[in-house]
């Protein structure tokens, strides 16, 4: 007789197995439990598209007449902008390190990730402080150049290169990866068909490389059409930052609604095309990943030129931002600085609390479709991680309106039953700011502990199961074992991300509940460059963390 | 001399990764037409033979002609202006041209209808008239192989390098199409040089096969000559089945062994300890054969059984046997000796 069916005779005399058993993986309770994380993830949406069903004709006339035309133009400029600027910067930057050979190839690689670390809403302060008029580049202006007079740099040129800065890593790092591992023998083909080194990449490692590519710039589309803190600072409107003000300016939540319900046309047109581009890298991997293509050898005036380019995108993208940061705050450093602790700490719990629920969401959606796999956990794990492409703003209001519904049903029904007023429970409360965390970021978690959760292949389960450890024990020795680092990766990931949001915190907070992004808006709208400062040193050292894991990851 | 007929010489050709030699010293040539075969076992150094051959890596010394010209040497001639087809291990399909496409990629700066007219052609040689316009990942293992090869002949190179070109494939395919790339190369009279660890491939395949070593070439020979006529003891030990029984010569040119006493064609060193080389297929079971073994171990293969015998002297030996022919362990069995080749090596002196 089997080891098996002993200890399954074994189970079946205590009860307490039975009590675990029900606790197994597959239960239907695991489903349950994934499939509300996607129907709350989804239901801003829903709610958003939905007002496309109740239009209300007074704000929509208004809209057209006086708002929507303005805000599509500014958003298009912007994008034509930001999109060919990144796609510049990243791409040369990428096949530089990824495909070339020059001096500092190896420093430049993982530096040039760093600004990753820093918000766009940072680079946005840090720059217009740097060319602000009592700045020193106006002063140097002034004295130098006379006849130029104060550049401004609050224009659409301005922003777009400042997003830039903040969003170039995306194509950057995706368009490199697609130069390593696109494997030595397809250029060595090219080679062998008579094509020089120079026309291979032409004909084959750029075109092979053009769906990462175009998955980088539509994440940077992405980013664009969410950004909130740059653009406010800038003064630059956009849908984003018209949200904002329909609501806390107009107190109009319904303007708000019918924007935000355009703007969630435009993402979800971007996140089709992204999910079909992921689609297809799939065809463009090489197989023989396992040996590197040799680099193509930079001499002469070339190599310097590289290097040059490298050093000032890494100084205008890094160096320069942070060390301004660092002069201001260092004039700053007095006891009053004393109070950005509280601050601190309440970014850091709300960064600590929505990274255990998310990380721990994500378990639950990357195990439940692991163990079945097909279409409809498939689908479950797509729609759960949704809120990754919506821009915060939005989120907010797709997340306050059905809020401010569950409030009111239960206070007619509490004042019904003891005819007490009582305070709304859902709206300004730190829960409903987690919950529209956990939704904003679950994709963030969940990347990291899918790719780990894949690695346990079915036969590594099985094996496992033949063994006798099924249920609690399966999950204890082989998933949390298997699959601790890329827990602990995503909670850092969506840790540093709460840390650094700006504009679901901004307009969901309890009252009296600041966080450090919060503060840096409050104080950059008032033009106060050294007072952010500090909090924003704090923001980049923090987000450091999970950049040094992406630079662990791909060098 | 340089003999024209030669489209590919080695010269003495040395190649160091580091302090690692890789390739030690090894010359050869091929004849226009002919295909030869680097065989030996994985890391003997053979595909960066190959590689230094396409102007992939630099040689450490030496020399390459490709055609009377001096390729790697004196002289470097870049890769892509060698004239040389390759075919990849991977295939190394570009992903993102169709099939057509990947195929007209060398072709340079020919007019649209010629490039049309040779794809087609090269299409209908490797019999995939219908998959043009598809993209690689549409096609199978083989259908891709067969593109790489197209692509590869495509440009009319001078000489066709192919590295472990089968070996992603499953059996009964390698099989299949080693023979038929075989046929289209020889129709062509394309000149061809493959790299594989598979002896059945390279005897497939091959006109001239070199046995590589740990960066030696040990034998450049036919077939026939590196199965029959192994020149060294690592050869013998590579190619084929068999065993080494010891022996001892006389003073006569026959050697003495469990065998009995044998008589090489070749010529013996006098009283010397050897190694003799007995192939399963030098032993015929037979009821009134004069040597007698033990059946030890017995390995079934479908047509015949591969029988390990005790000899009485302790020795082991192989003999292939028609599989209806069945003997159980321990059973005595009589044989006697089929050895058209009688093949041996000094034998070192720590064997002694």
């Amino acid at each position: 007789m089997s080891v098996i069916n002993k200890i399954e005779e074994f189970r079946k005399q205590r009860p307490s197995f039975h009590l675990f058993r029900t606790f197994r993986l597959n239960s239907p309770g695991w489903f349950l439990t994934s499939f509300l994380i996607a129907l709350v993830a989804t239901t801003p949406v829903l709610v958003i598209l939905s007002s496309y069903f109740f239009p209300e004709e007074d704000i929509w006339q208004h809209l057209v007449e006086n708002v929507l035309q303005g805000l599509t133009f500014n958003t298009l400029k912007l994008l034509a902008c930001v999109i060919p600027l990144t796609a510049l910067i990243g791409i040369s930057m990428g096949w530089l390190t990824g495909a070339c050979d020059y001096p500092g190839r190896r420093f430049f690689s993982w530096a040039l990730v760093l600004p990753f670390a820093v918000p766009p809403y940072v680079f946005a302060f840090v720059y217009l402080g740097i060319f602000d008029f009592s700045g020193p580049v106006q002063g140097l202006i002034r004295e130098s150049f006379p006849s130029i007079g104060f550049i401004d740099i609050r224009n659409t040129a301005g922003v777009s290169i400042i997003l830039s800065l903040a969003f170039y890593p995306y194509v950057y790092l995706l368009s490199r990866s697609a130069f390593l591992t696109q494997g030595r023998s397809t250029m060595e083909a090219a080679r062998m068909l008579g094509k020089s080194p120079l026309a291979s990449f032409f004909s084959v490692a750029l075109p092979m490389a053009r769906p990462w590519i175009v998955a980088g710039l539509l994440l940077v589309t992405m980013e664009t059409l969410a950004d909130f803190g740059a653009v406010a600072i800038f003064n630059y409107d956009t849908f984003t930052t018209a949200i904002y003000k329909a609501w806390f300016g107009m107190f109009s939540l319904n303007a708000a609604l019918q924007l935000s319900s355009i703007l969630v046309v435009f993402v979800l047109i971007i996140l089709v095309l992204e999910q079909h581009f992921r689609f297809r890298m799939r065809f463009n991997e090489s197989r023989a990943s396992g040996t590197r293509h040799q680099r193509l050898n930079l001499n002469g005036f070339k190599k310097w030129l590289a290097f040059s380019t490298s050093l000032m995108v890494f100084l205008l993208a890094f160096v320069l931002p942070f060390s301004q940061l660092i002069m201001w705050s260092w004039s700053n450093l007095n006891a009053d600085a004393l109070r950005y602790f509280e601050y601190a700490q309440n970014t850091f719990i709300l960064g600590i609390v929505t990274a255990s629920i998310t990380t721990l969401g994500a378990i639950i959606i990357a195990y439940s479709k692991h163990s079945n796999p097909g279409f409809t956990m498939e689908w479950n794990a797509r729609l759960a991680t949704l809120g990754y492409a919506l821009p915060g703003t939005v989120l907010a209001v797709g997340i306050y309106i059905p809020a401010a519904w569950v409030d009111n049903k239960l206070l007619d029904i509490f004042t019904g039953i003891t005819g007490v007023k009582m305070d709304p429970l859902l709206q300004g409360s730190l829960t409903i700011l987690i919950i529209a965390y956990v939704i904003r970021f679950m994709a963030a978690g969940f990347g990291s502990v899918d790719s780990s959760i894949n690695r346990i292949t079915p036969s590594i389960v099985e094996a496992a199961r033949t063994m006798g450890a099924t249920g609690t024990a399966l999950l204890k020795r082989i998933y949390l074992p298997m699959t601790k680092t890329g827990v602990l990766t995503a909670s850092i990931f969506v840790l540093v991300d709460v840390m650094k949001e700006m504009p679901i915190t901004l307009m969901m907070r309890p009252f009296n509940w600041d966080t450090l992004a919060v503060k840096i808006f409050e104080y950059t709208s008032e033009g106060e460059w050294e007072l952010a400062a500090l909090p924003a040193v704090g923001l980049i050292l923090i987000g450091l963390l999970p950049v040094l894991f992406i630079i662990r990851k791909t060098e | 001399m340089q003999v024209m007929s030669d489209i590919l010489k080695i010269n003495q050709l040395n190649k160091y990764f580091g302090d690692q030699h890789v390739v030690k010293g090894i010359s050869f040539s091929l004849n226009k037409g002919e295909i030869g075969c680097l065989l030996g076992p994985s890391g003997c150094g053979k595909t960066t033979l190959l590689r230094c051959i396409a102007g992939l890596e630099l040689l450490s010394s030496g020399s390459i002609f490709i055609d009377g010209l001096e390729v790697s040497g004196k002289s470097y001639v870049a890769p892509e202006n060698r004239r040389i087809g390759m075919m990849f291990q991977d295939h190394a399909l570009f992903p993102h041209l169709t099939v057509e496409e990947n195929i007209k990629f060398g072709l340079g700066h020919r007019n649209h209808v010629d490039k049309k007219t040779i794809v087609k052609s090269l299409l209908q040689t490797v019999g995939l008239t219908e998959d043009e316009e598809k993209y690689p990942h549409e096609l199978s293992g083989g259908q891709q192989q067969r593109v790489a090869l197209a692509r590869a002949l495509a440009p009319e190179p001078n000489l066709l390098l192919l590295d472990e070109p089968f070996s992603n494939l499953d059996v009964d395919l390698r099989e299949s199409l080693s023979a038929e790339v075989r046929s289209i190369l020889k129709r062509f009279s394309i000149t061809a040089l493959m790299v594989t660890h598979n002896q059945i491939e390279a005897f497939a395949m091959a006109d001239r096969v070199g046995v590589i070593s740990d960066g030696i070439m040990e034998q450049w020979d036919s077939a026939y000559g590196v199965y029959h006529r192994p020149a060294t003891l690592a050869v013998a030990k590579f190619i084929g089945e068999g065993v080494l029984i010891q022996g001892k010569s006389s003073n006569n040119g026959t050697i003495s062994c469990a065998l009995g006493t044998l008589k090489p064609s070749a010529e013996v060193p006098q009283e010397s300890h050897l190694n003799i080389l007995v192939r399963p297929e030098d032993i015929a079971i037979d009821e009134s054969g004069p040597l007698k073994a033990v059946v030890a171990e017995q390995q079934f293969r479908g047509a015949n059984i591969l029988y390990t015998l005790r000899l009485d002297n302790g020795e082991k030996i192989l003999a292939l046997v028609e599989s209806h022919l069945i003997h159980s362990s321990g059973e005595n069995i009589a044989f006697r000796l089929v050895m058209d080749h009688v093949v041996f090596f000094p034998m070192s002196n720590d064997q002694i």
